[in-house]
C-alpha cells in the first residue's frame, strides 16, 4: 500500500493506493489565500503546507480506512516546484518512511502528471504523447513505456496556464483568471484579433508565451477603455485561441513525428474548453486517440504521484535519508 | 522518557538525545541551507551512536525558532511527521531561550545578569529577546520576541548602566553595528555559546506538551514576521485601461 504526498505548488495533497486501486485522494487547495495576492506567494504556500500536511495525510488514511502501519511505501514529489513548498512534503515523507521503516520513492511532478493517465476510470497504456499544461509547466513528453520518457518540448518562458492567468489579469478578470477567461471567451470571436503564436516554426516543439502576453498588453493600451469593454469577450477569445493553437499544433506535430496514435492530456489547463474542443477536432482528423483524465486527476493531486510510484524503484535505506528537493529537474536519473 | 530534540532555526543543525534528567548524546553540525539533506542522516547517526533506534523515542522536542523560515520548516515538518507516525507526544522550545540558557551558563553563578541572544533574521535584522539570569539556573524573560534592526536595540535593552551579555549568530552577522553599543558585552566570535545547542530543548520535557497523539497537530514555527507579500500589489498593478 502506497501513501503519496504532493506539496510542489499551492495544493497540499495526500493519496493512498492499494495495488491498482486508488483508495483515497485528498487535495487541500490554497487558491483562496493566494487570490488575495493575485498569484501564488511561495512563503504563504509553504506556511500553509506545513499547517495542512499532517491533517491531510490523516484525512487520506481515514478515507481509505487504513492505518499508517499498513503502508509499505511512501512516495513524495521532490522536483520540480517551489523549493520551500517541496521541502515540507519531502521532510514529512522521509520522516514517516524512517519511523515506519518502509520504502521511500522520490517522484518527479511531471512524471506524476503523466501517470495520472494510468488511473481509472479509463487507464491508458503507453506509448502515447502527453501534453502537460498547467499554471506551472508546459511540456510535451513521449511516453514510450511506464519507465521510459523523452521530453520533446517545453516552455521557454511562461507556462500555458500562467499565460492565460496573466492575460486574464490584463483584462481585469479575477484570480485565477484562466477559468474566467475560458467562460468569457465562449461567447467571443476568436478571430477578432490575430495574436502571434510563439515559436511557430515547423519542427519546433518548444513553447513561448511571452510574445502573446506582450502583444495583448500593447493591443489593450492602443484600444482604450471603451472598445475593450465592448469587445472583452472577443479579445479574450482571440488571446486564448493563440495559446491553444500553440498547444494543439505542437502536440499533434509531436505525435505525427513519433508515429504515435495516442495523445494524453494532463495538468490544470486540460480543463480549458477551447483546448479540449480543438484537440478533439485535430485528433479526430488525424485518427489519433485522445484521452483526457477527469478534472480532479488533471489538476495537482497525490493520486498521480502514487500512480507514478508504482513504476519506480525505492531508494534504499539509509540513502534516502539524505534526499533533497529540487526547484527544477525532470525524470528519474 | 527518551526523546529526540531537533533545532533547525539557524545554520547549525542541532540534535540531542536524552530525557528530563540526562543528555545521552548531542550533535551540532554546520548545515548551511542543507537541513533537509542532513537532518535525518545526523539523527540516525546520533541514535546509533547511543545504540538506539528512532522507534525507541517516546517524545520529540522541536525548536520553534525564530530563525530561517525554510530551516525551521524542515525541522518542524520532520518532528510533526515523526510524532504522527510513532504516535508519541511533541514538545516545543524557543530557540532564543535555548540560546539564552547557553549564554547564561557562561556567566558566573549567583551574579544577576542580562542576557540577549540574537538570531540572524536576514534583511538587516535580528530576532531577539531580553532575558535575565537570576540565581543558579533561573532565567526570566524580560521582553517579547522581536525582529529588529541591530541599531534599534535600545528598544529592548534595560537601563543604560546595565551590562548585557549578547551572543548568537545574529551578534556575529551584525558585529560592526553591535560593537558600537557600549552596553553590550558580546561573546567572542569563536565562542561556542554563539551556536544553538539542542540539549537545552530537553528541558521542555518538564513543561507542557504541545501535541498528544489523537489531537489536532497544530505545532508551527515562531515566524515573528509576516510573509513578504503585498496584498495591495494586485490593486497597484491594475492596468490604466481598467476602471
Ligand atoms: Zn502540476
Amino acid at each position: 500500500m502506497i501513501l503519496a504526498i504532493e506539496t510542489s505548488c499551492d495544493d497540499t495533497c495526500a493519496a493512498i493506493m492499494d495495488g491498482d486501486r486508488l483508495s483515497a485522494s485528498i487535495v487541500s487547495s490554497q487558491t483562496e489565500f493566494h487570490a488575495l495576492y493575485g498569484g501564488v506567494v511561495p512563503e504563504v504556500a509553504s506556511r500553509h503546507h506545513l499547517e495542512l500536511v499532517n491533517p491531510v495525510i490523516a484525512e487520506a488514511l481515514e478515507a481509505a480506512k487504513v492505518s499508517l502501519s499498513e503502508i509499505s511505501r511512501i512516495a513524495v514529489t521532490n522536483r520540480p516546484g517551489l523549493i520551500g513548498a517541496l521541502l515540507v512534503g519531502v521532510s514529512t515523507a522521509k520522516a514517516i518512511a524512517y519511523s515506519l521503516g518502509v520504502e521511500f520513492v522520490a517522484v518527479s511532478h511531471l512524471e506524476g502528471h503523466i501517470a495520472a493517465n494510468y488511473l481509472s476510470p479509463e487507464p491508458m497504456e503507453p506509448p502515447f504523447v502527453c501534453l502537460v499544461a498547467s499554471g506551472g509547466h508546459t511540456s510535451i513528453v513521449m511516453v514510450h513505456d511506464y519507465r521510459r520518457f523523452d521530453l520533446l518540448g517545453q516552455t521557454l518562458d511562461d507556462a500555458a496556464g500562467e499565460a492565460l492567468d496573466k492575460g486574464a489579469r490584463l483584462l481585469g478578470l479575477g484570480y485565477p483568471g484562466g477559468a474566467e477567461m475560458d467562460a468569457l471567451a465562449a461567447c467571443g470571436d476568436p478571430e477578432y484579433i490575430t495574436f502571434p503564436v510563439g515559436l511557430n516554426k515547423q519542427g519546433n516543439l518548444d513553447f513561448s508565451f511571452s510574445g502573446v502576453k506582450t502583444a495583448l498588453y500593447y493591443k489593450l493600451k492602443k484600444l482604450g477603455g471603451e472598445e475593450i469593454e465592448t469587445h472583452m469577450a472577443d479579445i479574450a477569445a482571440s488571446y486564448q485561441a493563440s495559446v491553444v493553437k500553440a498547444l494543439v499544433g505542437k502536440t499533434i506535430a509531436a505525435a505525427m513525428a513519433n508515429d504515435c496514435a495516442q495523445i494524453c492530456l494532463s495538468g490544470g489547463v486540460s480543463a480549458n474548453s477551447e483546448l479540449r474542443r480543438r484537440l478533439f477536432e485535430a485528433c479526430d482528423s488525424q485518427d489519433i486517440r485522445l484521452r483526457i483524465p477527469p478534472p480532479e486527476l488533471c489538476t495537482d493531486n497525490a493520486a498521480m504521484i502514487a500512480s507514478a510510484a508504482r513504476y519506480l524503484s525505492a531508494i534504499p535505506f539509509p540513502e534516502y535519508l539524505s534526499i533533497g528537493a529540487m526547484a527544477s529537474g525532470g525524470f528519474a536519473a | 522518557m527518551p526523546a529526540l530534540a531537533i533545532d533547525t532555526a539557524t545554520e547549525v543543525l542541532a540534535l540531542a538525545l536524552g530525557d528530563e534528567e540526562h543528555v545521552i548524546a548531542e550533535s551540532g553540525t554546520e548545515a548551511g541551507r542543507s537541513h533537509l539533506e542532513m537532518l535525518l542522516p545526523s539523527a540516525q547517526e546520533l541514535l546509533s551512536s547511543a545504540g538506539m533506534a528512532i522507534t525507541d523515542m517516546e517524545a520529540v522536542v522541536v525548536g520553534r525558532g525564530p530563525g530561517t523560515f525554510s530551516g525551521l520548516r524542515v525541522g518542524i515538518a520532520t518532528a510533526r511527521a515523526l510524532v504522527q507516525s510513532l504516535e508519541i507526544p511533541l514538545y516545543g522550545y524557543s530557540t532564543l531561550e535555548a540560546m539564552a540558557q547557553e549564554i547564561a551558563a557562561g556567566v558566573e553563578s549567583r551574579k544577576a545578569s542580562w542576557i540577549l541572544p540574537m538570531i540572524d533574521a536576514r534583511r538587516g535584522q535580528v530576532f531577539t529577546q531580553l532575558f535575565r539570569k537570576e540565581g543558579e539556573n533561573g532565567l526570566k524573560t524580560e521582553s517579547g520576541v522581536l525582529s529588529l534592526d541591530p541599531d534599534r536595540l535600545s528598544e529592548v535593552l534595560p537601563g543604560k548602566s546595565a551590562e548585557v551579555r549578547a551572543g548568537g549568530n545574529g551578534s556575529i552577522a551584525y558585529r560592526e553595528i553591535l560593537e558600537d553599543n557600549r552596553q553590550l558585552a558580546l561573546l567572542s566570535l569563536d565562542d561556542p555559546a554563539n551556536r544553538v545547542r539542542a540539549s537545552w530543548h530537553l528541558g521542555a520535557l518538564r513543561s507542557a506538551v504541545l501535541y498528544q497523539p489523537g489531537q489536532l497537530l497544530s505545532v508551527l514555527p515562531s515566524y515573528v514576521r509576516e510573509p513578504d507579500a503585498d496584498k495591495s500589489a494586485l490593486q497597484k498593478k491594475r492596468e490604466p485601461w481598467l476602471k
